[in-house]
């Protein structure tokens, strides 16, 4: 089940970062602090375990703003279960990412 | 995303993202440009803002490049289909073969001796000029005429000969300058042997007044390499008088190195006139270069015949002649020897059927396109690939030529075959899975044998173990799309 996956410290950084409102690849660097190299091969393999999802930004809206579009991640059912899983697993990971952030969220 | 136009250094940054996706699986290759490409946008203009931003921002975004590479790196080396980078990958397997030819012509290249059979030949009159040598040792090296015997052709064979010119190998010391001397290959030639092998230019190389005048002999034709390594490639060496022998010799001119293709390896050519030769041993040997009189009697296409000519004593004494022309394609002849007798052998060290490969559609027809075309080009690589490496290991061991040329051809070709059967006929990939199929007691109502797999999933390969009148040899079988979802994704 997913809800009893396992992942490592940096998988479950990035998720909390995602649940945190880093929405997108670069936020999330920004958040957690990880290089690109960790960054977005773990969300590859987040999305492919189904814990989070991606979509694009509609082109018109990046056009707008002049800046490229975005993908946007978004925590599915089962990653939000794994993601408490986690939060038991790694207690520290609430101090790392500022908790108002995670409750705002 | 429009940029402006002094983005340029973003843009290479884009430019390397796109290298480092040609790593990554083609099925995820657009999806991770895409997403690359934008985030690195993101990263420079987070950096170029930052309170402690350096060098506007380059170096954040090379580090995020550097780190696309990594993702890219690792995702092919744990994908199943990292064998991609070994033979078992088309491409690879060209690539390979490409290098082995190209490294082979380069070795080739590199060797005055074999780079003469591969390069076209430079003489005018090459199929009626002929070299003589004692009978059967048309393919030796060292000489064979002896002074005496060119004498007495000088004098009596104007019916068959335009022009006669005799040369034979020593080695000389030269004193270059002072007290530098130096040991070189020389060859003391008659002065007609230029006009015979129609190399005109290096003599014409005399400067000023001297140009056009007979050559004063002796005179010096130096080597183009010799020239370089121990003479500065000076311009002004022609001239120049030397001290070789106890004599003096005037540099008449310089020689590229691509001219000689005679036996015997040369430094540097000692020209004398008809008397100074006259005065060497009479048992001298030496190399002796013919003009025939004309093309009909030069042996006809062959290019090398027997020459008899009656001695003092009433014998006959028998010489082989072979024409420069024939001497250039010799080896490119004894190649294609060869080549002849691995086609015929080919058949008893490996079946030649490549297999059935059923249907009639316009994809089977496109992969069967593929199919011919891979297997040409792969016979096409192995063919210069073999005959580049005879002629490499011609070089070192003389004479193993044509054994090293059969042996390489038959078992390239061998591997030719056996390779092309064993790949998917729709990627060209080589097959992997191999299964047992049945027993020998089924061959009376069904089959026993291999089952091999596409891992992409486009079919299955079966070949007999015991072949039969309803399965003789190896058959494709193409699997519909619903197996798909049992495959890896497409990477290639």
């Amino acid at each position: 089940m997913a809800g009893e996956a396992k992942l490592s410290h940096s998988a479950a950084l990035i998720l909390v970062a995602i649940h945190a409102g880093a929405i997108y690849g670069f936020s999330v660097m920004e958040m957690t602090g990880l290089p690109s190299g960790t960054v977005y091969p773990a969300l590859r393999r987040l999305e492919r375990d189904s814990l989070i999802r991606s979509h694009w930004e509609q082109a018109a809206i990046a056009t707008a703003e002049q800046r490229p579009p975005r993908k946007y991640y978004k925590l599915t059912r089962e990653g939000k279960t794994t993601l408490e899983a986690s939060l038991k697993r790694y207690p520290l990971l609430r101090t790392l990412i500022p908790r108002s952030e995670v409750e705002h969220a | 995303m429009s940029l402006p136009p002094r983005d340029w250094l973003f843009r290479i940054h884009v430019l390397i993202l796109h290298c480092a996706s040609m790593l990554v699986p083609a099925a995820k290759r657009r999806e991770w440009q895409k997403e690359w490409a934008a985030e690195a946008w993101y990263v420079w203009q987070a950096a170029k803002v930052a309170p402690d931003a350096s060098l506007g921002g380059w170096p954040e975004v090379s580090a995020f490049c550097r780190g696309a590479w990594s993702d890219a790196f690792w995702l092919r080396r744990n994908s199943p289909w990292q064998a991609t980078l070994t033979l078992a990958s088309p491409g690879v397997c060209i690539l390979f073969l490409t290098i082995i030819v190209a490294i082979n012509l380069l070795l080739a290249l590199h060797f005055p001796d074999t780079r003469n059979a591969i390069l076209p030949d430079p003489h005018q009159n090459a199929t009626t000029t002929v070299l003589i040598s004692r009978q059967g040792l048309a393919e030796v090296q060292g000489p064979t005429i002896r002074l005496e015997e060119y004498e007495q052709w000088r004098a009596t064979t104007h019916r068959f000969f335009t022009k006669l010119a005799f040369y034979q190998p020593v080695r000389r010391r030269v004193r270059i300058s002072g007290d530098s001397t130096v040991e070189l290959s020389m060859a003391r030639a008659t002065a007609n042997l230029f006009d015979l092998i129609d190399t005109p230019a290096a003599l014409t190389a005399r400067s000023g007044s001297d140009r056009g005048k007979p050559l004063k002999l002796p005179a010096l034709v130096l080597s183009q390499s010799v020239w370089q390594d121990h003479f500065g490639a000076d311009q002004n060496v022609v001239g120049r008088v030397l001290k070789i022998g106890g004599e003096d010799v005037m540099i008449a001119g310089v020689m590229p190195d691509t001219y000689w293709r005679l036996p015997a390896h040369l430094d540097a050519l000692l020209l004398y006139d008809d008397q100074s030769i006259a005065k060497l041993p009479r048992h001298s040997k030496g190399f002796v270069l013919a003009r025939w009189r004309s093309a009909a009697l030069a042996g006809g296409a062959s290019g090398m015949w027997r020459w008899n000519i009656p001695t003092h004593d009433g014998r006959y004494d028998s010489f082989d002649c072979m024409s420069l022309a024939q001497r250039s394609r010799a080896a490119l002849s004894r190649f294609l020897l060869t080549l002849m007798l691995a086609v015929l052998a080919l058949p008893a060290i490996t079946p030649l059927a490549l297999g059935d490969y059923p249907g009639r559609g316009a994809r089977q027809r496109w992969a069967c396109f593929r199919r011919w075309t891979f297997l040409i080009a792969k016979i096409a690589l192995v063919l210069p690939a073999s005959y580049f490496l005879s002629l490499d290991l011609a070089h070192f061991l003389p004479g193993v030529q044509i054994p090293v040329s059969f042996a390489a051809l038959l078992f390239g070709l061998r591997w030719v075959l056996r390779d092309q059967r064993k790949r998917c006929p729709v990627c060209l990939r080589v097959l992997t899975n191999p299964a047992r199929v049945g027993q020998p007691s089924w061959n009376f109502l069904a089959w026993n044998g291999t089952e091999l797999m596409c891992e992409a999933g486009h079919g299955l390969l079966h070949v007999p173990e015991l072949t039969t009148s309803w399965f003789s040899t190896q058959r494709w079988l193409y699997l519909d799309p619903s197996w798909e979802c049992l495959f890896p994704a497409t990477l290639v």
